[in-house]
């Protein structure tokens, strides 16, 4: 339950952060909330599904507005690669960047705690 | 096993990087894909932006007064403005809001600058730009101009309605292709419209006749050459009517060619270079011109069913997604009521009508290009020239080439003489004359033409029209027609030949100035009721022989169109429409029975075979139209392609010897030898009339000298072979023509996905709508026009109104373009005027918020 909670969390900032700052407020927030909960098993994982939720809800909400789906083909055939592919990467990308950002700064901030304590 | 935690931390640092750097830097070619992927504001935001919105409100600051744009459902706005400019502001702004893109990878690719949008990729694109001059002219043009002249104050309204639409862009506005390229919109400026009319001439009227002459003497002999590009067409169906009923063939013999030249064997890869530079958009294409080309046509009163003057125009360009034009309609009550296609980019209306004239252009296809052989202080750094015996100094200009963020990536120095850009080809360094570097207003001629109200007010209108050189026709609804071949055209020195590099070091040589106005090529209401033009040769040499070009299209196109409106007295639009993508060939006329005599020949000396025999009767079987069911003009193209290798043998590039033993061996296997040139189709009907003509001898077969029929019936058999060995058995379904050939539209940066390729389409080499073999070339708008008591008309282009791939606009009009349809073009008066179901959209743009 606390686990969901703190998806629903991160995607909520996730999403807002996206919709005010851009894309790289992803690795941003994802590093701000593993330095956080440092000490807070799975966050990594927490992270990227949040911010996969939030870029796929945002990706639903551009789909309310127009055709995402015939979008994604035309826009991935522009990439030479599939529409599938292009709708994945857009959601793999942020999971990837948060995830990493969260081990990292979850790695850095439990370093840096330690030299303090130390 | 598990890995040792410092190689996993390691490798967990290593990859954020990685991914940081994808998102904030990106791969080459790639965009940065952190913006890129952004839900919100990168790529998918097209998504939302694709469609217009029903109602939309936009504040232009410097409007005179609102003005209220309606879409209709055809996508076409239709702009009602207090002013002209106003109207034109608007303009400025529906074309960016649908094609901005479009408009600035056109106008950066005549300004050589596509490398600030493409890259280091784009630089040499850049730089054979920069070296002819077009940006240099470009900014002479600016300089010189008239700022007092209409032209340039729609200019200066289309730049501002233009920037309007930028500076308000929304993240869902920004084209799909800027995020695919990591760049953003740049303002627009004056400057760039006169960009892209230069990009039109670059287009149009560029030329290479005397570096073709050039090569080709050097291979067969200066008479030969000059026989081969002649500088009359052999077969004159003329713009202006020479009163005969049927075309006039000239009989004259064609000289044999001459041994090739060793001497001169670095004169052809020297011109080659200039030769690709020059060549323009239509590079690729089938050098003898018979597979592309305009087309315009106007009928009077006299000849109509409905008793109005009718006007029908196609012209024929590099077909692109999105297309060369875009359809708008402007009104200003009391001022100006023009419907038709403006280049995205260029300040209003270039082909179209208003309530009383209509109006439509084909290429003169004008020799306005000249290259002058100089003489320089130093083969490698050159610093002067030498002109009458005294040195001068070459002009520098710096040219610098700069990346997306605007940095210096390169620099580069074009040198002039007074003449033009000079270039050096090998051991040569030649300067280039051409009117598209001549300060000219081209815009200021259509502002005045938009609001002509008669034929005479149209020509006096485009009297100033000068680049690129247009055949515009023109009719009124007083049922009077005309066409006038409207440019600058260039008198050279007593002696001086257009088609023939010419000697710099003496100002002898140089332009004496521009034919006047009362010698253009004109015709107006002629006897035979109508006027039509297709790129041929202007006027009969035996009416008036003055010099304007040379190497003509064959009038095979212009053959068909007289056929058929000297055959229907009781014109319709219907029928125009139907004329447009007629598919019967005079081409075809006049080779399929030469073919056929010739095999009966063969046959009946006894050297007939079977192949000969079934290739013979499968022509036979031809009705000789390019229909797209068609299943016998797959064959015949075949034969001709067969035909031009084993005539135009001593037009091979020696490099690639085509010396052979036996002589279908000379063109059997899949590319026969590179020519380095091709004459039109209509050489070789001459030749058809002279049997024994050496010509027809294959150089390559020493034993033997061939005579037509040899040649004739071998052109057959090997047609055949190459026919049966790319579309398979006669038989199976292979050979129907719109299997074979089709229209393929690229997108503008050739995006296979965003393209719309293998298009079926009617007609083929040399009929109304001909296509080039890759089908890149073609109709790429089509108009028909009645001037009655009101005006009707009908119009398609085979693309869509807007340049977004997302949008249900973007290329609706394809398939009705496909099977030769038109749509008929609505023309309120009013905004209220438009029927509510045929509203698709509604902006208004005011002065305030």
């Amino acid at each position: 339950m606390r686990f969901a909670l703190r998806v629903l969390l991160l995607a909520l900032s996730f999403a807002i952060g996206t919709w005010v700052l851009g894309w790289w407020s992803v690795p941003l927030f994802a590093a701000v909330g593993a330095a956080m909960a440092r000490h807070v098993r799975h966050q990594g994982i927490a992270a990227a599904l949040a911010a996969l939720a939030a870029w796929a809800a945002l990706l639903g909400w551009s789909a309310s507005q127009g055709s995402v789906w015939s979008f994604s083909r035309v826009a991935g055939g522009a990439m030479g690669i599939s529409g599938v592919t292009l709708i994945l990467v857009t959601l793999l990308f942020p999971a990837a960047l948060a995830w990493l950002a969260t081990v990292v700064a979850q790695f850095i901030a439990q370093r840096l705690w330690r030299r303090t304590e130390g | 096993m598990s890995l040792p935690r410092p190689l996993v931390r390691s490798t967990q640092f290593a990859a954020l990087a990685f991914v940081l750097f994808l998102g904030f830097r990106g791969v080459a070619p790639a965009p940065p894909i952190g913006p890129f992927l952004d839900p919100v504001h990168g790529v998918w935001a097209v998504a939302r932006g694709a469609e217009l919105s029903e109602h939309d409100a936009v504040s232009l600051p410097t409007l005179g007064g609102d003005v209220r744009v309606v879409y209709d459902t055809r996508g076409v706005p239709h702009i009602f403005a207090a002013s002209v400019e106003d109207a034109t502001r608007a303009l400025g702004f529906v074309v960016a809001r649908d094609r901005l893109f479009q408009m600035e990878l056109a106008t950066r690719a005549a300004a050589g600058r596509l490398t600030e949008l493409a890259g280091a990729r784009a630089r040499r694109v850049d730089r054979d730009q920069r070296s002819l001059g077009l940006p240099w002219a470009a900014e002479r043009k600016l300089a010189a101009i008239d700022t007092t002249s209409a032209g340039w104050r729609l200019m200066q309204a289309y730049a501002e309605g233009v920037n309007a639409w930028i500076d308000g862009m929304r993240r869902e506005d920004v084209a799909l292709e800027y995020h695919v390229l990591g760049v953003r919109p740049s303002r627009w400026e004056p400057l760039q419209s006169i960009h892209l009319l230069n990009r039109m001439a670059w287009t149009l009227a560029h030329g290479d006749l005397e570096l073709r002459m050039r090569q080709v003497e050097t291979l067969v002999g200066r008479e030969a050459a000059a026989a081969l590009f002649p500088r009359n067409s052999p077969i004159q169906e003329p713009i202006v009517p020479n009163g005969r009923r049927e075309p006039r063939v000239d009989l004259s013999t064609l000289p044999a060619p001459r041994a090739p030249d060793a001497r001169e064997a670095n004169v052809l890869s020297a011109l080659d270079g200039l030769r690709e530079r020059t060549r323009g958009l239509d590079g690729g294409v089938d050098e003898s011109g018979d597979a592309l080309g305009s087309n315009n046509w106007a009928v009077a009163p006299s000849r109509a069913r409905n008793g109005h003057a009718l006007l029908a125009g196609d012209p024929h360009l590099e077909l692109t997604l999105p297309s060369i034009w875009y359809e708008a309609h402007l009104v200003v009550p009391g001022e100006l009521d023009v419907y038709g296609v403006t280049i995205p980019g260029s300040p209003g209306i270039v082909i179209g009508f208003n309530r009383d004239v209509a109006w439509s252009f084909t290429n003169v296809e004008s020799d306005v290009m000249d290259y002058f052989v100089e003489v320089v202080d130093d083969a490698r750094h050159p610093t002067r020239y030498r002109l009458d015996g005294v040195w001068k100094p070459l002009e520098p200009r710096i040219e610098r080439y700069r990346d997306a963020r605007g940095s210096i990536v390169a620099t580069d120095t074009v040198l002039y003489t007074h003449r033009g850009p000079l270039t050096r080809e090998g051991l040569l360094w030649i300067s280039t004359r051409w009117t598209a570097h001549d300060t000219t207003n081209e815009s200021d001629a259509l502002a005045r033409a938009v609001r002509s109200r008669s034929v005479s007010q149209w020509l006096d209108a485009m009297t100033s029209f000068a680049v690129p050189a247009q055949n515009g026709i023109v009719a009124d609804r007083s049922g009077t027609i005309a066409i006038r071949s409207t440019g600058r055209f260039p008198i050279r020195a007593p002696g001086a030949r257009g088609d023939r590099m010419q000697d710099g070091s003496s100002s002898a040589n140089d332009w004496r100035g521009a034919l006047p106005l009362a010698r253009y090529p004109f015709a107006i209401n002629p006897p035979q009721g109508y006027l039509a033009s297709a790129n041929q040769q202007p006027v009969d040499p035996r009416v008036d022989s003055t010099y304007l070009g040379s190497h003509w299209y064959s009038p095979w196109r212009a053959m068909r169109i007289n056929t058929l409106l000297r055959g229907d007295s009781s014109v319709t639009p219907e029928a125009m429409r139907r004329y447009q993508t007629d598919p019967g060939s005079a081409r075809a006329e006049a080779f399929a029975p030469a073919l056929l005599a010739a095999a009966a020949a063969i046959r009946g000396s006894g050297g007939g075979d079977a192949t000969l025999d079934t290739v013979a009767r499968l022509l036979g079987e031809w009705d000789r139209r390019y229909t797209k069911d068609n299943e016998r003009a797959v064959l015949f193209e075949s034969i001709m392609s067969a035909l031009q290798d084993l005539t135009w043998d001593e037009l091979a590039r020696p490099a690639r010897p085509v010396v052979r033993n036996e002589r279908r061996r000379a063109v059997r296997g899949r590319t026969a030898p590179p020519r380095v040139d091709t004459p039109a189709d209509q050489m070789l009907a001459i030749l058809l009339r002279d049997p024994s003509n050496p010509w027809w001898d294959v150089r390559g077969t020493r034993q033997v000298v061939e005579r037509r029929d040899d040649i004739l019936a071998d052109a057959m058999r090997e047609g055949y072979r190459r026919a049966r060995e790319r579309h398979g058995d006669p038989a199976a379904g292979g050979w129907r023509w719109d299997r074979v050939h089709h229209a393929n539209i690229y997108h503008l940066l050739r995006l296979e996905p965003l393209s719309r390729l293998n298009v079926p389409v009617q007609g083929g080499p040399s009929t109304l709508s001909p296509s080039s073999g890759e089908g890149r070339f073609g109709a790429s708008w089509r108009m028909v026009v009645e001037l009655g008591p009101s005006v009707r008309a009908w119009t398609i282009y085979p693309g869509g109104q807007s340049g977004s791939p997302a949008s249900s606009r973007y290329a609706d009009r394809v398939a009705r373009w496909s099977e030769g349809a038109l749509e008929e073009a609505l023309l309120p008066r009013t905004d209220a005027e438009l029927p509510a179901n045929r509203v698709a959209a509604r902006l208004t743009l005011s002065r305030e918020n």
